[in-house]
């Protein structure tokens, strides 16, 4: 996507932004200035932002690309591939700390994003992994006392 | 109680076993941050603000900030050694520390950052300590009208410095003034963009909201290129600058100090900034401005000596105005509130013994990093070896147990995760979260004013103009950013932030 056209379209989200917050301040009441309302300050910020956003949009239509800009694309698809795999382990984390407990499931989130960055042999993964897993433990549940749930399993 | 009672208050609360400990931890973790690239001073001091609330506040507060001047003497290593800037604070010290470690010597490089970060911050410490009663007497004059026009200025600033689009720095500091509003209104306590949810009633917390930009944001961005470190492999000898070394270092280290101290006291100034311009004016100053980017050693004893200044700069209107100036001061604003402590002028009055141990604890925490940072360079080159695909799942579980451990919420945890792809796109379209943070952290505070300034006035807001300390504050943010808007100012501005970008 170019870069200008993308501006334009970033101004104008953040126009609907601030016309969305603008009705929900609306909603909860704006008072007067002798008495501002819940609604007063987020309604100013509502107001600012549809504001700004407009600005954002003209001032990038007015304004031209150069032609490094237009070259330069802002998410390449090769590029995202280790992002995404790290995102699917960081939302899978929490679901597994509910189910495994603490050690088994930092164990899982070490073991799949080693393994997913770079190839390498299976042991030498499982012992980093172990080894990283344990001392965690040992640091935040047991030095430092971080109530971690326990799992269906019950352990750590 | 006067100078002296104070002094010797810090000095006992400094020297305390406990406290010299927490400044040992604060400071080494400090510099193992500076070292590493890919998590900043703000992502570690988010992830150890909630381990530091079993501490007493003294201590809690001279860990974190241990860890905060740590990170400006340990970023300048990687810098000197690979090229690669542990912190956006060290940026410039690559341009004539890496040439001059290409050249030979990489020891003077290490010795002359050392130092001059030793001297900066020694003498930053000591002018903290003589402008802060002077000015939290000024401050006891200020109500709700001045510390509102005080943020908005400090708001304007920041965004005015912050690199790239000003319009963009302006829209992140609404969005985070708006996020800091969702949650329970203090006054009528009714729940503002909650959506039913009730871990949201508290408001979004702090700490998911720094781990996610500053942490996660950044290692989803730094993945996306294989960060591979050329570590410098000879052993490094001579870490002691020479005779002409010191000569050349000299004006620079106390330009770099005084420059670094005033940047520092200013909002979104801070530690990069003060680097930045401390590099433009040693060039500026210099008789063979031909040599810098070329290995000069003035490159690296001024920008170094600012970045570390500015740190205690950055604590004065931290300290005696309750105002943060970036995110690791709203942090530890954060980390005092936690504590039931309000910065402020009455914060030296009531709680001195915080003050004056945290202040005295920074020239015990100096003379720590020098030692660490000298003698055990070798240390942090076997820590530079690392490889990123090892350390980043790490960085990442430290971030989740960071945000989870804050209440033991998952919940929290996923705000954190959200905020951290937030933070990825926002980097994508070039908008820095810097100012969001500060706004997220000032928006309570500044609503606050605000509501109060208005009931004060009956509605009117002439009562900012008619006062003249915040008349004579918003006339400057006025002109500030009415500058932004003419052609010669603007490109003033894009020089001094780096239109083209820095890191971090």
């Amino acid at each position: 996507m170019r870069k200008k056209t993308s501006r334009q379209i970033e101004g104008l989200v953040w126009t609907g932004l601030g016309v969305a917050l603008c009705i929900g301040a609306f909603r909860l009441g704006l008072g007067t200035f002798q008495s501002p309302g819940t609604g007063f300050a987020s309604f100013l910020g509502g107001v600012l932002l549809g504001v700004f956003g407009l600005i954002l949009t003209v001032y990038s239509r007015l304004e031209k690309s150069s032609p490094a800009e237009k070259a330069r694309g802002i998410f390449s698809p090769e590029k995202l591939k280790q992002p995404l795999l790290a995102l699917l382990a960081l939302f899978s984390f929490p679901f597994l700390l509910k189910i495994f407990g603490f050690i088994l499931s930092t164990f899982l989130f070490l073991f799949f994003l080693f393994k997913a960055m770079e190839p390498r042999k299976w042991f030498t993964l499982v012992v980093i992994s172990l080894a990283g897993s344990l001392a965690c433990y040992l640091v935040f549940q047991v030095w430092l006392r971080v109530s971690f749930p326990k799992g269906i399993l019950g352990i750590g | 109680m006067g100078f002296l009672e104070n002094f010797a208050l810090g000095w006992n609360t400094a020297f305390n076993l406990a406290n010299l400990s927490y400044c040992f931890i604060g400071v080494f973790i400090g510099t193992l941050i500076g070292v590493l690239p890919g998590i900043g001073p703000a992502g570690a001091v988010a992830l150890l603000l909630p381990l530091s609330f079993g501490l007493n506040p003294t201590s809690a507060i001279i860990l974190l900030a241990g860890i905060y001047y740590g990170s400006q003497y340990g970023g300048s290593t990687t810098s000197i050694l690979v090229n690669i800037p542990g912190e956006s604070s060290s940026v410039v010290t690559a341009l004539d520390g890496y040439r001059m470690a290409q050249q030979g010597r990489p020891g003077p490089a290490l010795g002359i950052a050392a130092f001059g970060s030793f001297i900066a911050g020694t003498l930053g410490t000591i002018l903290l300590m003589f402008l802060a009663a002077p000015l939290s007497n000024i401050a006891f004059e200020f109500g709700p009208p001045e510390y509102a026009a005080l943020m908005i200025f400090g708001l304007t600033i920041l965004t005015y410095l912050a690199h790239g689009s000003m319009i963009k720095a302006i829209l992140m500091a609404i969005l985070g003034i708006v996020l800091s509003q969702i949650g329970a209104d203090l006054i009528t306590g009714r729940n503002r963009f909650t959506f039913g949810m009730a871990e949201l009633e508290d408001g979004v917390g702090l700490i998911p909201v720094v781990m996610g930009l500053f942490g996660i944001a950044e290692v989803l961005n730094n993945l996306e290129e294989s960060v591979r470190l050329d570590v410098f492999q000879k052993k490094i000898k001579g870490l002691f600058p020479t005779l002409q070394d010191w000569k050349d270092s000299a004006l620079p280290i106390i330009r770099g100090t005084f420059l670094g101290f005033f940047l520092g006291i200013l909002p979104g100034g801070g530690a990069v900034l003060s680097s930045f311009v401390s590099y433009g004016m040693e060039k500026k100053l210099s008789r063979h401005p031909e040599k810098f980017g070329k290995g000069a050693i003035e490159g690296v004893a001024g920008p170094e000596s600012a970045n570390n200044s500015a740190t205690a700069g950055g604590f004065v209107p931290l300290f005696i105005l309750g105002i943060p100036t970036n995110a690791v001061m709203a942090l530890i604003l954060g980390a005092l509130m936690i504590h039931n402590l309000q910065p402020g002028p009455m914060l030296l009055k009531q709680h001195p013994h915080v003050f004056w141990g945290t202040v005295l604890s920074m020239y015990i925490g100096n003379v720590m990093l020098l030692v660490l940072n000298l003698p055990l360079i070798g240390l942090w080159i076997k820590v530079l070896k690392i490889p990123y695909r090892i350390l980043f799942p790490f960085i990442f579980l430290f971030c989740i147990i960071g945000s989870y451990s804050m209440s033991n919420s998952i919940f929290d945890v996923y705000v954190m995760l959200i905020f951290g792809i937030v933070g990825y796109v926002f980097r994508k379209f070039d908008y820095e979260p810097a100012p969001l943070v500060l706004a997220f952290i000032l928006g309570p505070l500044l609503e606050n004013a605000l509501r109060q300034s208005l009931l004060m006035s009956q509605g009117s807001f002439g009562i900012f103009f008619s006062r003249p300390f915040s008349a004579a504050t918003l006339t400057v943010t006025f002109l500030v950013l009415l500058s932004s808007l003419l052609p010669a100012w603007k490109k003033r501005r894009e020089v001094i932030t780096g239109k083209e970008g820095r890191a971090g």
